[in-house]
């Protein structure tokens, strides 16, 4: 499926987006059109927050505006610029269930998300929005305002499980988070032989995808098939990664259909929302229950320090007093850090911007990589900075976006009264219900997953 | 930056790649409720210099600020002024008639009416470099450049120091013709 295209008819040929592919998936000659390589596209749309070559009146004149709106199927309430580089958008179908009254609409939205969504309602860059988010999308008319960070806490409680059975089962090491789908695909691509290595874990997108058809759609006493799920990204390669085939555990397609955090606020501004005035509402209960360490998923990082939160408990069975992991914190390409959990020293690595990813995969491929646990993610500051986020007029502003995205998240997760996944009352209350135990046998036939290998 | 006409925005062509980020940057700058994102934006995007491609190479165009400006002296209504040296568009007076676009010796005006857009019909305006008198850090364009394209020109400043450069030029001549005799 084509997620990342370039306009022809708009690509001046500058080639800066030529700079920021990770995986050199773009090519043409300068000053002529680029083309994106499909096979090696990981989907990660830095491309996309890149490009400036825009649709210009006094260039190709005012019909083209409307003619490239239509084509990208783009409602007639965006007024904005439209560049060369665009993801395809999905955000039409959404449209057409909204007024589906037949369908049982549930919408999710990644942590990233609620710290975007309202730069392009003109508030300042890294406003926290979780509660005029909820607020915005329940009069969108969603039947039920679910969340990914709830899935973020689960997807924790699997790959902490998993990754403490590794260390103490002799299993592959290191493991590698999985909840990156441009990463995973990027590891298909390049590296079949070594995705034994990649958690088994899906994303928090595909769990929540197949715990609302099955244990959702059970609470909410309505059928599966009825189930239509919407996830919010700030990430182009969530709308692939969903398509997967495998991706159908629910009985049916766990995601029907993803949309960017730019395309929600084409949506909210298209039905006259303005998310900026919204009063602040809560999540559905329970599966929008979520903790800090759900939270902070959208930073680099982020992971990491979640799994850490929970690990240490798994391992030890005390609960880690103190739950901020500066080690683990920053932007720097590839950190790494020790953690003392009891009398195992966790060696853990953070991998941000897969321009990074090589030295460590030449040391995964030499044996001499020293960790038993890596979280890597394909943007440059991981979701927050997604190819789906708000993307900015100038790249001077490109830094304290990231950076004031990122500290709402840390703000955000500092202030909930939960910060520990495995401390989650709806992750307590989807164990004794309806999953078991992490890494049980429902949660490996709903909630892991396998890679093309070898 | 001070002093008349001594200062414009001037772009090289060699380093110039054609991205258009420069054009973005200076919409963003000057256009009411426009703020740091793509989805802030419901008007088209017109910006106050204009990237021009040739057979071979691409570059911004923009106003040089002239001493004895022609679209300054064209302008019929007082649409242009001249403000800390710069040419500048002085409120809503602009009344289309285009003569400073075509008084201008450099194509670095752009008037925006019907003709490129039907809804501006009867409501055209005259769209120009400011130099961003009031963005810290100097002109939007110069900052955004990826390739640093793009400089202020301090006119003055350059003068001197080619003036500076022939001199020296003189005196090494002058050294090492007293080595030959």
């Amino acid at each position: 499926m084509a997620v990342i295209q370039i306009d022809k008819d708009i690509c001046t040929g500058c080639q800066e987006c030529t700079k920021v592919c990770p995986v050199y998936a773009i090519e043409g000659n300068p000053g002529e059109a680029q083309t994106v390589v499909a096979e090696r596209c990981v989907m990660c749309g830095q491309c996309v927050q890149k490009c400036k070559s825009y649709v210009s009146l006094i260039d190709h004149g005012p019909e083209m505006y409307n003619k490239k709106r239509e084509e990208r199927m783009l409602p007639e309430t965006v007024r904005e610029p439209l560049f060369a580089a665009h993801n395809v958008s999905h955000l039409a179908e959404l449209i057409k269930v909204l007024d589906d009254p037949s369908l049982f609409t549930i919408v999710q939205a990644a942590p990233a998300v609620r710290v975007g969504i309202a730069e392009d309602f003109g508030l300042p860059l890294g406003s926290l929005a979780s509660g005029k988010m909820a607020a915005g999308l329940r009069r969108l008319g969603f039947k039920k305002v679910y969340d990914t960070n709830f899935s973020a806490d689960l997807t924790i409680m699997e790959e902490g499980t998993e990754l403490v059975k590794r260390v103490t089962e002799k299993g592959v090491l290191p493991m590698f988070t999985s909840c990156c789908p441009g990463w995973v695909r990027y590891m298909e691509n390049t590296h079949p032989e070594l995705t034994k290595h990649l958690s088994s874990c899906k994303s928090p997108q595909q769990m929540a995808g197949a715990v609302f058809k099955t244990y959702g759609a059970k609470l909410d006493a309505v059928e599966g098939a009825k189930v239509y799920n919407v996830s919010v990204m700030p990430c182009t390669c969530k709308t692939f990664e969903a398509a997967r085939e495998e991706m159908n555990s629910s009985g049916w397609q766990d995601i029907d259909v993803v949309i960017t955090t730019r395309e929600l606020g084409y949506l909210l501004k298209y039905k006259g929302i303005d998310l900026a005035t919204m009063p602040d509402e809560e999540f559905d209960m329970p599966l929008g229950e979520y903790t800090g360490a759900g939270a902070i998923f959208g930073v680099t990082g982020g992971v990491m320090e979640a799994a850490i939160r929970t690990g240490y408990t798994l391992i030890t069975g005390k609960e880690l007093k103190d739950v901020d992991i500066n080690a683990v914190r920053g932007n720097e390409g590839f950190r790494r850090a020790e953690i003392k959990a009891g009398d195992l020293t966790l060696k853990v690595g953070v991998v941000t911007n897969l321009k990074n990813i090589d030295p460590v995969i030449e040391q995964l491929q030499a044996g001499t990589l020293d960790a038993h646990f890596v979280e890597v993610m394909t943007c440059p500051e991981g979701c927050i900075s997604g190819g789906g986020q708000p993307k900015l007029l100038s790249d001077t502003d490109t830094a304290e976006a990231y950076q004031s995205r990122r500290k709402a998240t840390y703000d955000h997760d500092k202030a909930l009264p939960k910060r520990k996944s495995h401390e989650s009352g709806a992750i307590k209350k989807i164990y004794a219900e309806f999953l078991e135990k992490p890494n049980g046998h429902k949660s490996h036939e709903l909630l892991h997953t396998s890679y093309k290998s070898e | 930056m001070s002093g008349e006409g001594a200062y414009f925005v001037l772009a090289d062509p060699e380093k110039c790649t054609g991205c258009r980020a420069c054009e973005v940057a200076c919409f963003a700058a000057h256009r009411q409720g426009v703020l740091k994102t793509v989805g802030t934006v419901t008007t088209p995007l017109i910006p106050n210099l204009y990237l021009t491609r040739t057979g071979t190479i691409t570059m911004p165009i923009q106003c040089h600020h002239c001493e004895n400006a022609p679209c300054l002296q064209s302008c019929l209504t007082g649409a242009l002024e001249r403000k800390n040296g710069s040419v500048v568009v002085n409120g809503n007076k602009c009344i289309g008639c285009r003569n400073c676009a075509l008084a201008c010796p450099f194509g670095a005006i752009q008037i925006a009416g019907a003709e490129i857009l039907p809804e501006l019909a009867g409501a055209a305006s005259v769209f120009k470099c400011d130099l961003c008198p009031d963005r810290e850090g100097g002109p939007a364009c110069v900052a955004t450049c990826p390739n640093e394209a793009l400089r202020v020109v301090d006119t003055e400043e350059e003068l001197r120091e080619k003036r500076i450069r022939s001199s020296e030029a003189a005196e090494a001549i002058q050294v090492s013709g007293k080595g030959v005799q």
